[in-house]
């Protein structure tokens, strides 16, 4: 699998490389102008860069999940794929090595993006940053928050792992609407509208499975005694991920023609 | 007599067509053999399926006792017509690549085959003409130490040059103890050159 994962990443390290600069030189370019030229207050220039900052993370993930899809379809769709499809690798190991691929370029763009964040707002905007983080408005709101730090750091920290099971579910979920639409449904005509339609009815399923199981929880009271929220989601995640997994991957070994 | 690889009543179809229906075969180890028909007649759909890149509607096609999969991909080696190598690779990288993924793959082999084929490794796929990249496919597979090769119409589109210099490797290549099929709808050609 590592094998794998090394060719994946050795054809794709230019053109992050090549994106990557191209941020670099945008986020300069944004801050040049904002912090640089700007007369306005610096409240204003930091949301002004807040916005870029919510923009480029958006950017981020719509490119993420854009090739993390392709390393996938293109393997299955074009002739090239052959060069994987024909090595002695299990179906579990192609999918696996293209899920780990994406997750290490996906946490290659999460910590340039905080990279970027950081150098950002503490290179520049350090002195208002601590004035606003003493001001009255912002210590009420934190107030609101009922939490200790003890308590603020694991619930931070489920969040985190929520939303981490929830972005490998989605890809997990794409690669299995193109393994079913490739396999079972191959012979049906517009297949890629078929795609997406399998794409939102898994997702729909998995919505309801979820709410489902919360649902159930809720009424037992099971929350109130130790069990977040968050942790029922992030386990009942990894189940449907290693489901979804385990029926691509069956799919690509079993009843797939590449 | 050794059987290497044995098709039971192997059907395949697609959307309405049937590109193979209950083909029985029994291929000997240690033998050439020639897959000749016109085309459509189901060749590649045949080569497909033992390389496990297609799957058989019904029957079954067994290599060397195991159905087809990861196993039996270790040592069957296949030559598709298509320009299957990626085009963004160095020849240097297509040999790091079989290097790394074939056990069987003979790196020395690979590059002594390269400069009888007038071929470099600074060289990019995307750079090689047609006959170069068919030139390319035959040396990265017939480097492999397979038990059974199979070569889809190699000279398929190949000028003369490029022929005779694809027909000296794969005799060049045979042991007695591997299997090669080869396919062609041109048999007249195919035989020509195996004369040669």
């Amino acid at each position: 699998m590592l094998k794998l994962m090394k060719y994946e990443l050795i054809r794709k390290w230019r053109a992050i490389l090549v994106f990557l600069s191209i941020v670099l030189v945008i986020n300069a370019n944004v801050l040049y102008r904002v912090a640089g030229k700007w007369q306005n207050t610096n409240l204003e220039q930091m949301a002004a860069l807040g916005f870029f900052f919510g923009g480029l993370l958006t950017v981020f993930f719509i490119l993420f999940i854009i090739d993390v899809t392709n390393m996938y379809s293109r393997d299955l769709n074009n002739k090239t794929g052959y060069m994987v499809f024909l090595t002695p690798n299990s179906g579990y190991k192609i999918l696996g090595s293209k899920i780990l691929t994406g997750l290490l370029e996906g946490l290659l763009f999460l910590v340039v993006f905080l990279i970027l964040l950081a150098v950002s707002f503490l290179g520049f905007y350090s002195q208002p940053l601590t004035e606003m983080m003493n001001s009255e408005v912002f210590t009420s709101v934190i107030s609101e928050f009922d939490m200790s730090i003890g308590e603020l750091l694991p619930f931070l920290f489920s969040n985190l792992i929520t939303m981490f099971t929830s972005i490998v579910v989605l890809i997990l979920t794409i690669f299995a609407a193109i393994s079913i639409r490739k396999s079972i449904l191959a012979e049906v005509r517009f297949a890629g509208l078929l795609s997406l339609i399998i794409f939102m009815l898994l997702v729909w399923l998995n919505g309801k499975i979820t709410s489902l199981v919360v649902t159930t929880i809720n009424k037992a009271e099971l929350f109130t005694h130790g069990i977040h929220y968050f942790n029922v989601i992030s386990v009942l995640q990894i189940i449907i991920g290693v489901a979804l997994f385990v029926l691509s991957a069956y799919l690509l070994d079993k009843k797939m023609d590449v | 007599m050794t059987i290497l690889l044995k098709a039971d009543n192997l059907t395949k179809g697609f959307f309405r067509n049937k590109a193979l229906t209950n083909l029985n075969l029994e291929i000997e180890k240690g033998k050439v053999y020639g897959l000749l028909g016109p085309n459509g007649s189901g060749k590649t759909t045949f080569f497909k399926i033992a390389a496990g890149l297609f799957k058989p509607t019904s029957g079954s096609l067994i290599i060397n006792g195991s159905t087809v999969g990861v196993e039996s991909k270790k040592y069957t080696a296949f030559m598709p017509t298509e320009d299957f190598l990626a085009k963004w690779m160095k020849i240097k990288m297509v040999l790091d690549f079989y290097a790394d993924m074939y056990e069987d793959f003979d790196r020395n082999q690979a590059q002594q085959s390269l400069e009888q084929m007038e071929l470099r490794e600074d060289m990019k796929v995307s750079s090689l003409s047609t006959g170069m990249k068919a030139r390319l496919k035959m040396v990265v597979t017939m480097a492999r130490k397979a038990s059974l090769y199979l070569l889809d119409e190699p000279l398929n589109g190949i000028d003369l040059i490029s022929r005779d210099k694809i027909m000296k490797m794969i005799v060049s290549s045979l042991r007695e103890d591997c299997t090669v099929i080869i396919s062609s709808h041109l048999v007249s050609e195919l035989e020509a050159e195996w004369m040669k």
